[in-house]
């Protein structure tokens, strides 16, 4: 059994580990997939630290990874086309800049989060999960007739933005810069979790009541984490309109946000690591499962029908010891 | 000697759910470093008035005053910043964390949400040093790194206790702490809070009469949401109105 900061090192070295010998191979594909693993895993763990954490199952998670998504494509896409946004104010020409359309997918993700969660948050249980999951459908909605951007045939960026002078449309070099958002991401919930914001969130999950008798408004501290939650989903998002270079309604989808909280389950809850363990055995189950038999999702919900029932930790419980 | 303060004075507190009166006309008076206990039959009303004091509802009528400024208005939350601090009739602790983190959340409460996301969830020395002192207060000290959830009935109740402590109360609600304790455990808390209660006033809600005797400087006595008696211990002893109408016989 190994500490949870054994298991943290591990799992990312082995994810680095795992591109850089798709490099060796000159096998780009499995660098595209450890690229999906991290920037899936970035948004589970985002998910986790309202989940896991803060005991919010928010079931409409897609809503800020499509947000985050359309934001940096729209911004792409405008950079590209030439065709400015008349933002009454000003007029917007878009970016081809990586750091600023994840910059502005950030900010338009943390806006939603708030907006939602200030009203989500009011509610709990079964009733904060089908609010999350109304928003998000809203927004699925509203994107299926936005046909200015694709509507539901979704919006192309063909070409990946800028970042310095990196060629980013080198597999490895757009890796390289998911790794990085996501030692960043690593860091900042690190922090957000051992914090005493962390500790009185852990509180909040367990026993709202005391938290109040502590002098302590639990809603602040729910919606601080679940705006911090969206903010970093919202960059997810954004990295994976640079991985496919192409965003569609999908990522806004129910599906989504189920398959987020699968990779929460699936790697363990309130682990800072876990959802990222589970990333890695979702996209490998989907690859490995998925040339075995078209049906792979039936088989994903026997195992994790298995793993609720026998490994409630998930699988990073059975590496990390109490 | 020292001067008498009100620290909590309730007046013609009345609370009525839907055609049930809760709360009838009730007013009382918690002076410093006196433990005022309110006993009562079950369904007297006893937490709901634990509740109004503590903001968690509202009366419908009657003024609730705590360190002489009326406090209706006030959430539960802005109460506790004035210091007023409850315990619950079920231990109320954080069973995940060990007992000194559980004292050292009580210590940081005070905390705005930003120094709570920018400082690392751990003691400095002040901290830890009014957390020992706390710890060794309610004899907890060997039980510092256990987690809450593995202490005894008696043990969760004192961290429960420590917690309320730590916070720097102006004045304690206790809901039932006796409830579920043998004899031994109740010995030692009628000790601990014998203590307590000469740096601090104490609202005491409590069915074990052994210990409200050994504790209450006041007693009240609330049946069917009125308080039907106020007084000493003595006086409560020997009220004929209690003993026929709260419990039945001698005292």
């Amino acid at each position: 059994m190994l500490t949870e900061k054994k298991f943290n090192l591990i799992i990312v070295l082995g994810i680095f580990a795992f591109s850089l010998i798709g490099y060796v191979m000159n096998e780009p594909y499995f660098i595209t997939l450890a690229t999906k693993i991290v920037i899936l895993g970035i948004a589970g763990c985002a998910l986790n630290l309202i989940l896991g954490f803060g005991g919010m199952v928010s079931f409409g998670h897609a809503m800020f990874f499509g947000v985050g998504s359309y934001v940096a494509a729209i911004s792409a896409f405008h950079s590209m086309n030439g065709e400015s946004i008349d933002l009454i104010f000003f007029d917007f020409n878009g970016s081809s800049q990586m750091l600023f359309n994840w910059f502005l997918a950030v900010i338009f993700s943390m806006f939603f989060a708030l907006i939602v969660g200030s009203i989500s948050i009011r509610t709990s249980g079964v009733y904060f999960i089908m609010i999350t999951l109304a928003f998000a459908q809203m927004t699925y909605y509203f994107s299926l007739g936005w046909t200015k951007y694709g509507g539901e045939d979704g919006l192309s960026t063909y070409v990946r933005n800028d970042l310095f002078s990196i060629n980013t449309m080198l597999p490895l070099n757009f890796f390289i810069i998911c790794f990085a958002c996501l030692c960043v991401v690593g860091f900042i919930l690190n922090w957000v979790i051992n914090s005493n914001f962390g500790n009185f969130l852990k509180g909040c999950k367990e026993n709202e009541e005391k938290m109040i008798s502590l002098g302590l408004n639990p809603y602040t501290l729910k919606l601080t984490a679940f705006v911090i939650s969206g903010a970093i989903t919202g960059l997810a998002g954004a990295l994976y309109v640079d991985l496919n270079r192409f965003v569609s309604p999908t990522s806004l989808s129910w599906q989504t946000s189920g398959e987020l909280i699968v990779l929460v389950i699936l790697g363990g809850s309130a682990r800072l690591f876990g959802p990222l363990l589970g990333a890695i055995v979702f996209i490998l189950l989907e690859q490995f499962l998925g040339e075995v038999t078209e049906n792979w999702q039936f088989w994903l919900g026997v195992i994790l029908v298995l793993i609720v029932l026998y490994f409630p930790k998930g699988v990073s419980g059975l590496f990390i010891k109490d | 000697m020292a001067e008498k303060k009100e620290i909590l004075k309730l007046s013609g507190i009345n609370k009525c759910f839907g055609n049930v009166v809760v709360a009838k006309d009730i007013s009382l008076t918690v002076i410093s470093n006196q433990l005022h206990a309110l006993i009562g039959p079950n369904g007297a009303g006893k937490t709901t008035l634990i509740k109004m004091i503590s903001g968690e509802l509202k009366p419908d009528q009657g003024v609730v005053m705590l360190l002489d400024r009326k406090v209706n208005h006030l959430s539960e939350i802005a109460r506790v910043h004035r210091g007023c601090i409850r315990s619950f009739q079920v231990s109320s602790i954080i069973g995940s964390m060990t007992v000194f983190e559980n004292i050292l959340l009580a210590v940081k409460q005070k905390r705005s949400i930003l120094k709570m996301l920018f400082r690392k969830f751990q003691s400095n020395s002040s901290e830890s040093s009014f957390v020992y002192q706390t710890l060794n207060q309610l004899s907890l000290e060997t039980l510092e790194t256990k987690v809450a959830s593995t202490l005894s009935h008696g043990d969760k109740r004192k961290l429960e206790l420590a917690m309320a402590l730590a916070m720097g109360p102006k004045i304690l609600l206790l809901d039932e702490p006796f409830a579920g304790l043998d004899q031994a455990e109740s010995s030692k808390l009628i000790e601990l809070l014998k203590s307590i209660k000469k740096n601090m006033p104490i609202f005491l809600i409590e069915h074990d009469m052994q210990a409200v005797f050994a504790l209450a400087d006041k007693i009240s006595v609330l049946n069917e949401g009125e308080i039907i008696e106020s007084g000493s211990v003595e006086k409560i002893r020997r009220s004929k109105l209690v003993q026929n109408a709260y419990l039945g016989g001698d005292l």
